[in-house]
């Protein structure tokens, strides 16, 4: 599995390279920038880049490549259970990126730092309840049809979705319910999250059968 | 060793009915025209594709009892898929280090070096005959007991598969115990280091035959319309008639020479054989 992770990371390097990050910095600049909500931009960093794993999953589909990854030392088990934990991974290194960009640019600003790093911590449990539901959801959607043209379209709906995506925060602004940073909550984030994600793996591994090979 | 036992695979029209064996120790070349089955059976032998009945038996193993230690031992060149293009050379050897425990990586560089291949570079800047090469010592390089090949001298020139044979060589006297399939329709290449050969044709295996058999005693016989009539046919194989002229493939050269010295008798290759076996009607 550490050899898929290698793979993949240097697959995102190579194809993608550091214009998705600075993209992705100007994206979360600017929304911080024009006003709109710091969590809005941490939500959409943190799922493009999760998605990131379902883009090398493409990447495998292009030049025949997942045929020949089947004839290397790993079996279906490895490669589903990789692209889970590159999404994690990658999701983390998100959250990571974004976060630092908010607290750097409205440390410039003048805000103070307790009051941006309280900002960040209030809105992880529901990033991360998100990011499991949906992102792991694309990825079961993703193993199960997992023919060249599924993976496009699957593509496309995803990119729609990171563009018009309504955060699980403005739900609950509408609802009038504003979260406090919560250890509890946070923790029990997590739990469900490992649920969701241990979920969509085992369906994944029952359902995902590899084709075109 | 590996042993493939009345593998059938159907898809639409075309169905694969193959049985094979490759001992340990041995290189078994298969060959056939475009579209015969070469790459299906490679890939029913690799459990890429599901079969519908027979059953493949690698290292005394049945195919579905086949684990990743197992796989460890298992190169593998295919005609038409590597690591993903947009990888550098350098990164698949960081991939195959984390992937193959007995990965050399000290192997994989001399040898690299050897054929020109760039580590820096994209796979998918590199010509057909370098990504060849790069394949087939990526096979290689962690040393395995079981190659399968797939077409691996596309687009090489005459030098790099001189040198990729004499790899193949030094591979069998390192490790005598592994079994080797190839197929390659540079069938010149074959001939110097097969050591059987199974000629595949509409999904059948028409031909099973030691290399050196071929060689020595395989020959085709030209004659006219007058002469036919009176050669004897009973060691006649396949027989084609081009401009008025018989062309008679038999396994017993000796015989004709003996017999009929009087006649063109000429010695083939595998891929006289191969044409006259496809072509060529039973006698």
């Amino acid at each position: 599995m550490k050899g898929l992770l290698i793979k993949d990371f240097l697959t995102i390097m190579r194809s993608v390279s550091l214009l998705l990050f600075f993209f992705t910095a100007c994206i979360v600049m600017i929304e911080i920038l024009n006003g709109s909500e710091y969590y809005l931009a941490i939500g959409i960093t943190v799922s493009a880049y999760a998605y990131l794993s379902y883009f090398t999953m493409i990447a495998d589909r292009n030049d025949r490549s997942l045929t020949y990854l089947f004839t290397l030392a790993i079996d279906k088990k490895d490669y589903i259970i990789e692209k889970f934990i590159l999404s994690i991974l990658m999701g983390i290194a998100g959250f990571v990126f974004s976060s630092l960009t908010y607290l750097v640019a409205y440390s410039l600003m003048g805000h103070n730092l307790i009051d941006i790093m309280s900002d960040i911590i209030s809105i992880l449990n529901h990033i991360v309840i998100r990011f499991a539901v949906v992102d792991a959801l694309i990825l079961l959607v993703a193993f199960i049809f997992n023919r060249r043209r599924s993976l496009h379209i699957i593509f496309f709906f995803g990119c729609i979705y990171l563009m018009f995506q309504v955060s699980v925060y403005d739900i609950m602004i509408a609802m009038d319910h504003r979260p406090d940073i919560s250890l509890i909550g946070i923790i029990s984030a997590m739990i469900v999250a490992i649920v969701v994600y241990t979920v969509m793996i085992l369906l994944s591994i029952r359902l995902y059968k590899p084709k075109d090979l | 060793m590996i042993a493939i036992k009345a593998l059938k695979k159907s898809y639409g029209d075309f169905k694969l009915d193959a049985t094979l064996q490759v001992e340990s120790g041995r290189i078994s070349a298969l060959i056939g025209k475009n579209g015969a089955g070469k790459t299906t059976l490679f890939k029913a032998l690799l459990g890429l594709i599901s079969i519908d009945d027979g059953q493949v038996i690698i290292f005394n193993k049945k195919l579905k009892d086949i684990n990743k230690k197992d796989r460890q031992k298992i190169g593998v060149v295919l005609e038409d898929a590597t690591f993903n293009m947009d990888l550098q050379v350098k990164d698949t050897v960081k991939v195959l280090s984390a992937l193959y425990p007995a990965f050399d990586e000290a192997y994989f560089m001399k040898h690299a070096v050897k054929l020109d291949i760039p580590m820096d570079k994209k796979l998918r800047t590199l010509s057909t005959g370098t990504i060849s090469g790069f394949k087939v010592i990526t096979a290689l390089s962690y040393h395995p007991r079981l190659l399968v090949l797939d077409e691996p001298f596309i687009g090489l020139d005459i030098l790099a598969r001189n040198y990729i044979t004499d790899l193949l060589h030094d591979h069998m006297s390192g490790y005598p115990e592994t079994s080797v399939i190839i197929s390659s329709h540079i069938t010149n290449d074959l001939e110097t280091f097969a050591d059987d050969i199974y000629l595949i044709d509409n999904g059948k295996i028409i031909l099973h035959e030691d290399t050196d058999k071929i060689l020595c005693d395989y020959a085709i016989i030209k004659t006219n319309d007058d002469d036919y009539a009176q050669i004897d046919k009973t060691y006649i194989i396949k027989e084609m008639v081009k401009d008025h002229i018989h062309y008679l493939l038999t396994d017993q050269k000796h015989f004709y020479s003996e017999n009929y010295c009087d006649q063109v008798i000429e010695n083939t290759h595998l891929d006289q054989v191969l044409s006259m076996y496809i072509k060529g009607d039973r006698s």
